[in-house]
């Protein structure tokens, strides 16, 4: 079988270009196992519970600000669902919890419960045993770790796992430098797309728990299936009273006044 | 079409197989129920979930540079105080699924305990005067995690990632 030189350099030319897209193909997927939260709409609004101290307030506001940048999703910071010792996760949402949890050998971790595919409920434990030591109490290691952590939580896993290589500009990328350069304090286009991938079908149920007021009361956030069955209804229609039976006859009554 | 063709149409198909295989390949290997991958200090490692009182603790990771054990401790004085069970020997690298630590007593409501990790001394059985614990290159302390128990703890995740 004779080959003419051109067939063969156009050969080597596809398969390259082939192995690079490939390459490339295999880096931007870094679906953490195709775990979802179930939706039944594109954006949806994940709510991160704040349980953790004021020296991560903006590290978690900036985490959630810079992961509402995807097109499929948005999160928001609400009031703690539980201790940060514990960090205990709530159905349909992401408690986020600081704590010092002793040096164990780990900054961050998150936890995810599932059904299936689909995630029922997260939480994230920051180590506040190292983030009280001066190597790692930096405002660099301090936005990796949460934007990371936080970036678990919506099914992804990292972009690469070697500490030593250049950084790829993601948080979702292992480092012993989050200061870069590149910086890998922030995500990157990849971790969208993924995100866009992952999320690119709809459920027809869901699993993330809609907050149904912004604020009431002693600026706590519930929802109406941890206050019970609705009881009375106010001059607008809304329901005013909610009842839970906790049982041995004891009730608890949640009184609502709405925002317009 | 010519053999050529034929051959070239081959290589291109076989390519992009092996392009799609390669990227399935990286969603299963994120895929191991229970595994987990770090954001970690140095090269030992152990999580434990908050824990339902019992006379056992389970441990979802450990990770160490040579084979060990993971040690439970009751709280004295807010520090680890007697040991309450060991693991068997664990191999270095990171562990796949979680460990059952069987305990020489129930855990309470409310007790704190500590889990702890020693390197064996290479018999494979461990002696808490023989096996030197692993110590934390940043604190220069003992590895440990801080083990929250009570009844009201939730069940264990189903995935980790550190």
């Amino acid at each position: 079988m004779n080959f003419s030189n051109s067939s063969i350099k156009a050969t080597i030319v596809i398969v390259s270009i082939l192995f690079v897209a490939g390459g490339t193909l295999v880096y931007a997927s870094h679906s953490w196992g195709g775990y979802h939260w179930a939706r039944t709409s594109n954006p949806f609004t994940l709510n991160m519970g704040d349980n953790v101290s004021s020296a991560w307030d903006a590290y978690l506001g900036e985490a959630s600000s810079d992961w509402s940048a995807s097109a499929v999703l948005d999160t928001r910071v609400v009031r703690g669902g539980t201790t940060p010792k514990n960090c205990r996760a709530t159905n349909g949402r992401v408690e986020v919890c600081g704590s010092k949890y002793g040096f164990n050998g780990w900054l961050g971790v998150a936890s995810i419960w599932v059904s299936g595919s689909h995630i029922t409920k997260s939480t994230v434990k920051v180590n506040d045993s190292y983030f009280n030591t001066a190597t790692y109490n930096t405002p660099s290691w301090r936005r990796l770790v949460m934007c990371q952590e936080i970036g678990h939580t919506f099914g992804l896993d990292h972009q690469d796992e070697n500490f030593s290589n250049s950084n790829l500009g993601t948080c979702m990328d292992y480092t012993s430098n989050p200061n870069g350069p590149l910086s890998n304090e922030h995500p990157n286009a990849h971790d969208y797309e993924q995100l866009e991938a992952t999320y690119a079908h709809l459920d027809s149920t869901t699993t993330v728990r809609q907050v149904i007021s912004n604020r009431f009361g002693n600026n706590n956030e519930a929802d109406a299936n941890e206050w019970g069955k609705k009881a009375r209804k106010d001059s607008r229609d809304k329901t005013s009273v909610y009842v839970r039976d906790l049982g041995n006859n004891d009730k608890l009554f949640t009184f609502v006044l709405w925002a317009d | 079409m010519n053999t050529k063709n034929i051959l070239i149409l081959g290589i291109i198909v076989a390519i992009g197989v092996g392009a799609v295989f390669l990227f399935l390949g990286k969603i299963d290997e994120s895929d191991p129920a229970g595994s987990s991958a770090g954001l970690i200090v140095g090269e030992n490692a152990i999580y434990v979930a908050e824990q339902l009182p019992s006379n056992t603790v389970l441990v979802a990771i450990v990770r160490l540079e040579k084979p060990g054990f993971a040690v439970i401790h009751e709280d004295i004085n807010n520090a680890p105080g007697k040991m309450l069970g060991a693991s068997s020997l664990i191999m270095s690298g990171e562990t796949k699924d979680p460990l059952t630590i069987k305990l020489s007593r129930s855990t309470l409501d409310g007790e704190t305990a500590y889990a702890m990790l020693h390197f064996d001394n290479g018999d494979g059985i461990f002696d808490a005067t023989k096996d030197e614990l692993v110590y934390d290159p940043i604190a220069n302390e003992p590895v440990m995690m801080v083990i929250a128990i009570s009844k009201d703890a939730i069940e264990e995740p189903d995935m980790l990632n550190l």
